[in-house]
């Protein structure tokens, strides 16, 4: 430690630091009794406190502790008066000295403890300019826009990174309201005070439009205080919006495609004579509109890879044509079912659907058909149950295809299919599987 | 629009899907009297035509999209019953389309009788349609 010691009188100087000695026994002490040797002082940095002398025949005591203070602010300064020299004091504490002392009374006793508090304060007081400083800079330059606002969203206090998000010069911010800088910006002031984060968006000057994320919160201890933060999510959004737009044109494709699809497969039916040939191109495009409506959940429901099974089912048997004489209930639980699932089970629902439709009430027999999705533990269950005539058995067993299919497709859903029919008293068909088993 | 045969204008610019459509209403109580592939050509062929029905997709080459033919046809031509047709599930789009408070709503891909319990729902005076 470095201590200068300013008096004109010898003694005192000695006195003050074989005192200061006893606190700081390896303490270098430098003396300075005329001008020169303090203007050659002034020029050594290094020094960690100064006493000085409040009355020297060379220097007021007063100018040195300007002088001192103008060239090194935070080097704590120790100002000795005689007594009555509280007017001194106040004026030297005024001017920034750290501590002052009365001679008088003195021999110096309390000089170690109040070097010691000024050179803790002066730690303190470097550490917080430090801090400020860092924390400074970091509001300076972190690549997010900050503000202290009012609570209308008068702005006070901008960094300038919200100044280039604004497309504004800094200076230009303070006294606008924010809400005012931004589209629908009262709107997103209010939700983002009641805690959400909305995105907005906002028209530069420049014509250029960026997004972002506005959060703010309010600093009660800090007298009606809004700290807020714009985060540009410009580019996110961007690839956002081209995500989407490339979707919902491969969405609008594969639905135009399928259309055609059903268009030609029901257009050349029309075309042949066979009631056989034209019922099997029919059940074709009963299928391809099957596959349609999963397809059509995985995309509106922004989910892309499951499905709601339940709510398939409900698509499924609202684009089916029930006679009238026909009643057809659902009791459906709400079930998720990955799509590699869902397409197969899909499937196997519409043909099974459409077998009861066909064949099940024959010359319009009255009765119902319930379609049943439900968990038994860990299994999914998928019934569907009528009261129609029952399927003839053995050799004569129609649907060729329509059953080959039916296992293939068993077999890709990983399900077991059972059916259970009684002739004149319907038919009941339960397929169980274990759901999300994507392996 | 029962007993005598009910117009339909046709207004889709995939000729595949139209063909289909006029197939579908071949033999029906529905007589396609026109397709038009744009809005500019739907407007001609409704004046001069008169549908009872426009059947019309929404997404449409050219400038105007079929939201936008729809708007006219209504301004110029109130009686004509409206159904959209659509393949792209876009929200704005759907809200602009409902706002002029179509007769129906078809959504593709259709089989053939989605389309026709579609226009049979006008007759009935319930519009939403399938999907």
């Amino acid at each position: 430690m470095r201590v200068l010691v300013a008096d004109d009188n010898e003694n005192d100087r000695l006195l003050a630091i074989r005192e200061i000695r006893k606190g700081y026994p390896s303490a270098e002490f430098i003396q300075v009794d005329s001008a020169a040797a303090f203007e050659a002082a002034l020029e050594q940095d290094g020094f960690d406190v100064v006493i000085t002398d409040y009355k020297m025949g060379w220097l007021d005591g007063l100018e040195l502790l300007r002088r001192m203070k103008a060239r090194y602010p935070g080097l704590p300064v120790l100002m000795v008066t005689g007594t009555g020299g509280e007017e001194i004091a106040v004026e030297a504490l005024q001017e920034g000295a750290d501590d002052y002392l009365v001679k008088n009374q003195l021999r110096f006793d309390r000089l170690p403890r109040a070097v010691t508090a000024a050179l803790e304060r002066a730690h303190q007081r470097r550490e917080l300019a430090q801090a400020e400083r860092r924390y400074g800079d970091l509001f300076r330059a972190v690549p997010v826009g900050l503000c202290r606002c009012a609570p209308d969203g008068l702005v006070l206090e901008a960094n300038p990174t919200l100044a280039i998000l604004l497309g504004r010069a800094p200076e230009e911010l303070s006294g606008l309201r924010l809400p005012c800088l931004i589209e629908e910006g009262q709107e997103a002031w209010n939700a983002a005070l009641s805690g959400a984060a909305p995105e907005i968006r906002l028209q530069r000057t420049d014509g250029g439009v960026i997004w972002a994320v506005l959060r703010a919160r309010e600093v009660a201890a800090d007298g009606d205080v809004v700290e807020c933060a714009l985060t540009d999510v410009t580019e996110s959004k961007h690839a956002a919006e081209e995500r989407e737009a490339l979707l919902g044109e491969l969405y609008h494709r594969v639905n135009n495609t399928l259309q055609m699809l059903i268009g030609m497969v029901t257009t050349q039916a029309g075309r042949v004579t066979d009631p056989e040939v034209q019922q099997m191109l029919h059940d074709l495009t009963g299928r391809i509109h099957a596959i349609s409506l999963i397809q059509q959940r995985l995309y509106e429901t922004e989910r892309f890879t499951e499905i709601d099974f339940g709510d398939f089912l409900r698509d499924l048997a609202a684009s089916v044509s029930v006679a009238p004489a026909t009643s057809l209930r659902l009791d459906l639980s709400s079930m998720t079912f990955a799509v590699g699932q869902a397409i197969p089970l899909g499937l196997a629902a519409n043909e099974l659907l459409t077998n009861c439709l066909k064949h099940g009430f024959p010359d319009g027999r009255r009765g119902e058909i319930m379609i049943r999705l439900a968990r038994e533990g860990d299994m999914a269950v998928l019934e569907i149950v009528d009261s129609g005539v029952g399927m003839p058995s053995g050799p004569e067993r129609r649907e060729g295809y329509g059953l080959r299919l039916l296992n293939l497709l068993m077999r890709q859903a990983r399900a077991k299919m059972d059916v259970i029919s009684t002739p004149g008293r319907g038919t009941r068909t339960t397929i169980r599987f274990l759901p999300g088993d994507k392996s | 629009m029962s007993g005598k045969a009910v117009r339909v204008m046709v207004v889709e610019d995939e000729s595949l899907v139209s063909d289909f459509m006029a197939a579908v209403l071949d033999d029906t109580l529905y007589q396609v009297v026109g397709v038009a592939e744009t809005g500019a050509d739907a407007l001609q062929l409704a004046a001069e035509a008169r549908p009872d029905v426009a059947l019309v997709d929404i997404n449409l080459r050219g400038g105007m999209d079929g939201v936008e033919l729809a708007a006219h046809v209504r301004e110029r031509w109130p009686s004509i019953r409206l159904v959209f047709v659509s393949g792209s599930h876009d929200p704005a789009t759907r809200t602009r389309a409902e706002a002029l408070t179509p007769d129906g709503f078809l959504k593709k891909p259709f089989m053939a009788r989605h389309l026709l319990a579609v226009l049979e729902g006008i007759d009935r005076g319930n519009p939403g349609g399938v999907g």
